[in-house]
């Protein structure tokens, strides 16, 4: 198997080669060639000016959630409440959202991008009426000093453990072997997003997306849909308010991605809006569907955690 | 002309990256493709991951094991890039057909082992990538992926499993 497989592979990816030309632009990244120069001028202020004015016009936004897009907003803010969690520790979180009986709706907050035998789980239940009650699977950590303390020998990692792991990667990946190593059978399995598994599995075609385990074409907004620019004008008010970011921080913001697809007789159109930026040394990746027609959010995603 | 010195320490890393680069890119470029499924997303991934490397190679010891430790970087960038896929909820993929060309007889059934490891979950994907594809010994395997060795050894067996029964008897034999 071993040799075939590599035969295989590189028999068959032959073409794919890393050349000099890559090597070469790599080695302009990290001797800075290929970064903007910035001058602090008038063209400075004026660009700050800017910032503040586009800041004013994202701030104005009025923004609506689906009930389970207002349910996530809100279990984030009860995480936040009580266990002092940041919009950075929560990426490495992703929500399970559960509508229970009558308007009842259980948020549970799966650890992902750090290990979960670390990390835990985070659950929100919110009851119309009543306060929302957040939970975390190491509420009864036997060591709480250590706990609060933030270091990474804690074998529970709260906030500050997860804030210290996003910015210093090294101190955690040698957290990480230690705890490995201390409690083997914790570690077992990883665990994963489970991928959406396309009913008939073939290739995507031009044009064409895989969303929640369905193909879908790429369409052009209609004159009833929002155009791309409202779209991403909510979105990025949305993402400032969810996650608390700062106008320069939207600003420095990169679009990855503005996906639109057309309403069909049993769904609506819908925005896919996506951003990557980095605050305070730790890489965010936004993103933000929207109801095309509407501009009602449908859902706010954060994930973090990967700069190594 | 102005010529500005460079300190030689600056010059040894990026000379250090440039090697790095020379000996593993290709390597790191397909197994970057076959968690991706997607050149261009493997291209930024890699590239992503060397500058990760240049940032970090002070931490690079002498006797350190450099595929691993680069293979390390390069499987957590992937991941991060399917994390935000999954954010997305958007899969970009693109089959092994539409790469470029290939310089190989092309009746080879290469596609069927390689669809078969790309078809696998991630855990058993890269412990098969790590030991069968990179060729490392499964004490470095689970070293890369911060398992234990016992975890590498039944993902293995368990990817095996799932290979030899899809695979029946394509190019498979222990």
């Amino acid at each position: 198997m071993n040799d075939q497989l590599k035969q295989a592979m590189d028999r068959h990816f032959s073409a794919l080669v890393w050349d000099d030309k890559r090597s070469q632009r790599v080695l302009r990244q990290v001797r800075g060639e290929t970064k903007v120069k910035k001058k602090v001028s008038f063209s400075l202020v004026m660009a700050m000016t800017l910032i503040l004015v586009a800041g004013m016009a994202v701030a104005a936004v009025t923004l609506s959630r689906s009930p389970m897009a207002d349910a996530v907003t809100q279990a984030r803010k009860a995480l936040e409440d009580k266990y002092g969690l940041t919009p950075a520790a929560m990426g490495i979180f992703y929500p399970s959202e559960t509508k229970e009986e009558g308007d009842a709706w259980t948020i549970t907050f799966i650890g992902n991008g750090m290990p979960q035998a670390l990390v835990g789980n985070y659950t929100v239940v919110l009851k119309k009426g009543a306060d929302p009650v957040a939970s975390w699977s190491f509420d009864d950590a036997a060591d709480k000093a250590l706990l609060d303390s933030g270091s990474l020998e804690s074998p529970a990692w709260g906030v500050k453990q997860i804030q210290k792991g996003l910015v210093d990667i090294e101190a955690k990946h040698e957290a990480i072997d230690k705890h490995i190593k201390a409690n083997p059978d914790l570690f077992q399995y990883e665990n994963e997003i489970p991928l959406p598994i396309p009913k008939d599995n073939r290739e995507t075609k031009e044009g064409e997306y895989f969303y929640r385990g369905e193909y879908w074409q790429a369409g052009t907004p209609g004159p009833d849909d929002l155009p791309q620019d409202k779209a991403i004008e909510i979105a990025k008010a949305a993402m400032v308010e969810e996650f608390k970011l700062s106008q320069a921080d939207m600003d420095r913001a990169e679009l990855t991605d503005a996906f639109f697809r057309a309403a069909t007789p049993d769904r609506v159109a819908l925005w896919s809006i996506h951003y990557y930026v980095v605050v305070d040394k730790v890489e965010l990746g936004l993103g933000v569907l929207l109801d095309a027609k509407t501009g009602e959010i449908l859902s706010i995603g954060l994930t973090t955690g990967g700069n190594g | 002309m102005d010529f500005v010195a460079v300190p030689d320490r600056v010059l040894d890393k990026e000379m250090e990256l440039e090697r790095l680069m020379a000996h593993h890119g290709s390597a790191m470029l397909r197994m970057c493709y076959v968690y991706l499924k997607d050149v261009a997303l493997a291209e930024d991934a890699v590239q992503d991951s060397f500058l990760k490397a240049y940032k970090k190679l002070h931490t690079l010891k002498e006797d350190s094991n450099e595929q691993a430790w680069l293979m390390r970087i390069a499987i957590n960038t992937c991941k991060d890039y399917l994390r935000t896929a999954w954010l997305k909820r958007v899969d970009r993929r693109t089959g092994i057909d539409t790469l470029p060309e290939a310089s190989h007889d092309p009746d080879m059934p290469d596609a069927t082992v390689i669809n078969a490891v790309m078809a696998l979950p991630n855990k058993y994907k890269d412990v098969v990538m790590l030991r069968y594809y990179q060729g490392m010994k499964v004490a470095d395997v689970a070293k890369t992926l911060g398992i234990t060795a016992d975890a590498a050894k039944t993902r293995l067996r368990r990817a095996n499993d799932t290979l030899r029964q899809k695979l029946e008897r394509w190019y498979y034999d222990e």
